[in-house]
């Protein structure tokens, strides 16, 4: 009954102009604690933007958004940033790691805005990097790494506050598929431990790690099965 | 405070990946600065010497004498007029109540010998016994002389220190010796204390002698500036006052005729002088305000690119909690930072600069901790002013568009 995440006439229009995009339409929806969700869909189908809406990076355009059973969608600036921060953790299809900046200090950052100490900082950050399997790339700065060891960083800075949720927007979308699979590894040990995960994902063999398949069409969910 | 930081780091980040164009960027700064520091250090340096040394003429004492000390360009007018003579000071003495008192100087350059030792160049100077009182040079050894030496024309002299040391092995005893000055033998009675320079000329290098034992010499019709002093400073007006009226009298002068003599004080000097850096301080406000201005239009400028440069890097930020206010201040320290390096830069120019002046020309220059507060207050101010509107647009991204952006 108690959902970790339950959308509620959810609706995401944009508006280019005289032009405007639904880019999601009434969308009811609800995730619970520990699921491991794939959502695919076709180009444009409205997956990004579900993802953007779930992790507070954008907001819905009209619906109510409940986390935990409270309405986000009344959050101040302020709050948003710190749900980011603390219960979210974004994957990105590119990375998104800062430019000139070492792997550690790059997952460093959330506790920064977390305001944890250093010396907490410095422990948990090279705890989610050892993690991952980088304790040897912790003064690498991206240029420096593999598309895999990158996407690695952006994991552990990913899980270095303990979110509740891990968002991954096609996470391997940018690897060949020996370091797809090595990052989906990383990402069901994170599921393992109890987390639960969103992602987005093109790849049947991708989405066949999660416990439950959503389709998106056209701002809609097309299909939602659950396997296992 | 992990924040602040953080914040110092990317500002070193962003700013060293672009050095050169932050250096160009801090050029206003820079030179707002060096003016700034530059003529604060020199006015500062002026004020503190010229006050002393205006104060060695003495704060309480009239100057009587046939040229003004600040001339306004007529100096075809001032040579016409009638030199000052024992006549004038005779008249203060007689017709001023509230003068203590009334001081005749003259001077001369000349040699002196004693035995075989010559000095050249030497001020001789005639004046009466009330000289030690009005300007503060006492006997060291001996005595001054006195009224009634003064009076018979008696030849005897006082040395300045420094004549003493020239003329005569260290120790040895000057008094009762006879010296010659231009040729006339005088005894030597008293030496003054060391005294020091006034606007670089040296009042030890001189020879007093009464006054008229002087005109004996040089004849009577030589130009005199006469000191006059009050009984207390209080009086100083009063006493100009009662100049003015003796001085008109003796020279009988019309009412409708100006004054033929001026009546000088450092007050006038002081006033004058304040003038001048008045002026100075206002063309370096001036000076200083417009390359501010540029400088904080410059940093501006560059902040708002960077901003765009760096927009995706603020979209990260943003999706793994940083606060509207987080990326503010993170913008507004970057600005700071390149405003101080150029304060930085411009205040070593600027005590370079002044340091430089004063080395080269005889203006003095102090190094003022004033100066470089001022500066630093008022071009941070500048700098926040011209880096809120950058780092506002920064804090108010989007972050879904940020990420995005290419
Ligand atoms: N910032 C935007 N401005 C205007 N339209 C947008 C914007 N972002 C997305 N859209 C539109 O909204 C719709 C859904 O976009 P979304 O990015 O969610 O698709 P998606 O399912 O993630 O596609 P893909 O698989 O290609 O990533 C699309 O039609 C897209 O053009
Ligand atoms: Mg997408």
């Amino acid at each position: 009954m108690n959902h970790l995440i339950e959308l509620s006439k959810i609706n995401r229009i944009y508006k280019l102009g005289e032009l405007s995009v639904h880019a999601l339409r009434d969308f009811d929806f609800t995730i619970d604690e520990g699921e491991y969700l794939a959502i695919m869909g076709p180009s444009g189908s409205g997956k990004s933007t579900l993802l953007n809406i779930l992790g507070l990076l954008d907001q819905p355009t009209s619906g109510d958004y409940f986390f935990n059973g409270q309405n986000v969608t009344t959050f101040t600036e302020s709050r948003l940033a710190n749900f980011r921060n603390q219960q979210v953790g974004f994957i990105f299809q590119t990375f998104n790691l800062l430019p000139r900046t070492n792997a550690l200090h790059n997952v460093e950052l959330p506790l920064i805005y977390g305001r944890k100490p250093l010396s907490l900082r410095k422990k948990l950050a090279r705890e989610a990097l050892d993690a991952v399997g980088l304790s040897d790339r912790l003064h690498h700065k991206p240029n420096e790494l593999s598309g895999g060891q990158r996407q690695r960083v952006a994991i552990a800075r990913a899980i270095v506050n303990e979110p509740q949720i891990i968002l991954a927007d096609e996470p391997t979308g940018n690897l060949d598929s020996k370091t797809g699979a090595e990052i989906m590894e990383i990402i069901d040990n994170i599921h393992h431990k109890g987390n639960t995960v969103v992602l987005i994902t093109h790849e049947e063999y991708i989405a066949e790690h999660a416990n439950r398949i959503v389709t998106l069409l056209d701002g809609r969910i097309k299909s939602d099965t659950r396997l296992k | 405070m992990y924040f602040l930081i953080e914040s110092l780091r990317t500002a070193y980040y962003s700013l060293s990946k672009h050095r050169l164009r932050a250096i160009l960027t801090t050029l206003g700064i820079v030179i707002g600065i060096t003016t700034i520091i530059t003529i604060v250090s020199l006015i500062d340096g002026l004020k503190k010497t010229v006050t002393g040394e205006f104060s060695q003429l003495g704060t309480n004492v009239l100057y009587v004498s046939k040229y003004p000390w600040i001339s306004h360009g007529k100096w075809y007018v001032y040579r016409k007029r009638k030199a000052i003579t024992m006549e004038e000071v005779n008249a203060i003495q007689e017709r001023c109540p509230s003068a203590a008192y009334v001081v005749p100087i003259v001077d001369a350059y000349t040699e002196v010998k004693y035995g075989s030792r010559k000095l050249e160049a030497i001020e001789i100077t005639g004046t009466n016994e009330f000289y030690p009182q009005v300007n503060g040079a006492y006997p060291e050894q001996g005595r001054f002389f006195s009224a009634s030496e003064v009076n018979h024309k008696q030849r005897v002299c006082v040395l300045g220190w420094g004549v003493y040391n020239n003329l005569f092995d260290h120790g040895e005893d000057p008094l009762g010796k006879w010296i010659r000055v231009s040729g006339i033998k005088v005894r030597i009675i008293g030496v003054l204390q060391k005294r020091g320079s006034v606007f670089g000329e040296s009042r030890d290098n001189m020879v007093l002698v009464p006054i008229d034992t002087f005109q004996k010499h040089y004849g009577r019709r030589i130009n005199i500036t006469i000191q006059v002093m009050p009984y207390n400073p209080e009086q100083l007006e009063q006493l100009e006052d009662e100049t003015v009226i003796a001085l008109r009298q003796v020279r009988r002068l019309h009412s409708w005729e100006e004054d033929d003599f001026s009546i000088n004080s450092q007050d006038v000097l002081l006033q004058e002088f304040k003038r001048t850096t008045k002026a100075l301080f206002a063309a370096m406000v001036a000076i200083s305000a417009l390359s501010l201005l540029v400088g904080g239009i410059g940093i501006m400028n560059i902040m708002l690119i960077s901003v765009t440069e760096r927009t995706r890097e603020i979209g990260i930020r943003k999706a793994i909690g940083a606060k509207r206010g987080h990326i503010l201040l993170q913008f507004l320290i970057e600005v700071l930072i390149l405003c101080w390096v150029g304060c930085l830069i411009g205040a070593s120019l600027g005590f370079g600069l002044a340091g430089f002046i004063s080395a080269v020309t005889p203006l003095p220059s102090a190094i003022s901790v004033k100066a470089g507060f001022l500066g630093l207050i008022f071009s941070s101010s500048v700098a926040l002013f011209f880096g809120i509107y950058p780092a506002g647009k920064a804090a108010n991204l989007n972050p879904i568009e940020a990420l995005h952006y290419e």
